[in-house]
């Protein structure tokens, strides 16, 4: 089922980010959204996550809950290992065992097989980032949202991560909205790529 | 057994050694052991109080007191400094309160709550008036330096809040919380004991040193307060180790992490 943006309404004291917006994201695909800083890409990306709400309009279904969001930093927490970070967000009915087994197989897909016992302090920023991917699909969320998750790395690092997160991804079939101002990873990793300016006082998408 | 072998550990008991050095000599110097008894006088005295079931009979009052007061000011801390640490308004609202706690002369609540309240309430009362502004602030200065970008994470994906208090916000406010805990009951032990001198509670520390003091046994009232180092420091030991333990202590991983980006820079 496609994630469908009707009607809807944003606004800001003194700025309008969206008005009557309407938009469709394609289920089971990366969608890139590119375009300048403050034209409202992550109050998108809040919106479809539930923390921000509209003024008006609506988006279907309701995805409050199902969201796994990578954010610009890795923010792990620092006080568990790997493994628990891994787990973290991983479905509270789950017992210990298939949470743990489950923990094993994401990190070494990520490729980060060893460090389960591992502080986030002791990993490198590129690992860091895995970790926190992993923990993103642990949560086996309908809807993946990414807050340019990989734009403080070198340029090596985000291609290992573009390759990695388009394996993972596409293998699973998962809906992926993905900020970035890198056009040559947007190339690379999208099946869709959506440009975002402000047009007329406010945000429009094409 | 790294604590006798370290660096650090040999300097900390050369340290006790010099002291119980300058001890003996001051002792034999005085030559007056209802003045300045021996280390031998004092360890006798030790001894006693160890073997003695009377002795543990009194610790373990008062220990129930300090324990039973530290979790009450603990659950009082949480339940009125989570709200402050939110809430700057709501802090604003407490402060008075907690200035006048705070700066409150404890002789003068020890004699107001020997006026109000029987002997055995005293010491719990006068305690916790001594350790809950220091608990109250470790509280509030631990959820303030709460990572925001860490509670953005937790809104974002909806974690249940029990899940959020017990791995995330608890863990948060540890390094604050365990300054806060250490401080508040060494306080709280010197404030216990004084207040159970004066107001002489029936099974008590604090009695016990009154009675001591009274037979001018110098030698037992120093071997009470010998004890009484060495289970203030036993629990400050514990609390690290508890920390450790459940990985709450971060700050040795953090200087590590400091030290490991300085030397990629």
């Amino acid at each position: 089922m496609n994630l469908e943006i009707k009607n809807l309404t944003m606004t800001y004291p003194g700025i309008t980010v969206f008005k009557n917006l309407d938009f469709s994201f394609d289920e089971g695909k990366i969608t890139c959204l590119l375009g300048p800083s403050g034209c409202g890409k992550t109050t998108l990306l809040n919106l479809l996550a539930g923390t921000v709400k509209p003024d008006s309009g609506s988006i279907t279904p309701d995805t409050t809950g199902k969201v796994a969001f990578l954010f610009q930093e890795s923010r792990l927490l620092p006080w568990m290992t790997v493994l628990g970070n891994v787990t973290y967000l991983m479905d509270r009915h789950m017992n210990e065992k298939e949470k743990k087994d489950m923990g094993n197989d994401l990190i070494r897909r990520v490729g980060l097989e060893g460090f389960e016992k591992s502080y986030p302090s002791e990993l490198s920023g590129g690992m860091e980032r895995r970790v926190s991917l992993a923990r993103a699909l642990g949560k086996n969320a309908s809807l993946f949202l990414m807050d340019e998750p990989f734009s403080s790395l070198d340029d090596s690092l985000k291609d290992r991560m573009t390759e990695l997160m388009k394996e993972l991804f596409s293998r699973d079939k998962k809906t992926v909205i993905h900020i970035t101002h890198d056009t040559r990873i947007a190339g690379e990793l999208a099946d869709r790529i959506v440009y975002m300016e402000r047009k007329n006082g406010r945000t429009v998408i094409r | 057994m790294t604590v006798f072998t370290s660096r650090a550990g040999k300097t900390y008991w050369t340290s006790v050694l010099v002291i119980l050095v300058i001890w003996e000599s001051v002792s034999r110097g005085v030559d007056q052991e209802i003045i300045i008894p021996s280390i031998f006088s004092v360890s006798k005295e030790l001894l006693r109080i160890l073997s003695g079931s009377s002795s543990w009979n009194v610790i373990f009052w008062t220990f129930a007191r300090i324990i039973f007061t530290f979790f009450l000011d603990l659950f009082l801390a949480l339940i009125i400094g989570i709200p402050a640490g939110i809430n700057s308004k709501f802090e604003q609202a407490v402060r008075p309160l907690e200035s006048a706690v705070r700066t409150v002369p404890t002789m003068g609540v020890i004699l107001l709550s020997l006026i109000w309240l029987d002997s055995e309430l005293t010491p719990i009362f006068v305690t916790s008036l001594i350790v809950f502004p220091i608990l109250y602030r470790s509280v509030v200065d631990g959820i303030r330096n709460i990572d925001k970008k860490l509670v953005d994470f937790h809104k974002v994906h909806q974690i249940h809040f029990r899940k959020q208090l017990k791995y995330f916000y608890i863990p948060s406010m540890f390094p604050f919380l365990k300054t806060g805990t250490i401080n508040s009951l060494g306080l709280g032990f010197k404030v216990m004991i004084t207040a159970e001198v004066l107001s002489q509670p029936e099974r008590a520390i604090g009695t016990i040193f009154q009675i001591e003091r009274a037979q001018l046994n110098t030698a037992a009232v120093i071997a009470w307060c010998v004890f009484m180092i060495a289970v203030s420091s036993l629990f400050e030991y514990l609390i690290q180790r508890f920390a450790r333990l459940k990985g709450y202590d971060t700050t040795e991983k953090r200087n590590e992490a400091v030290q490991t980006a300085a030397g990629k820079k």
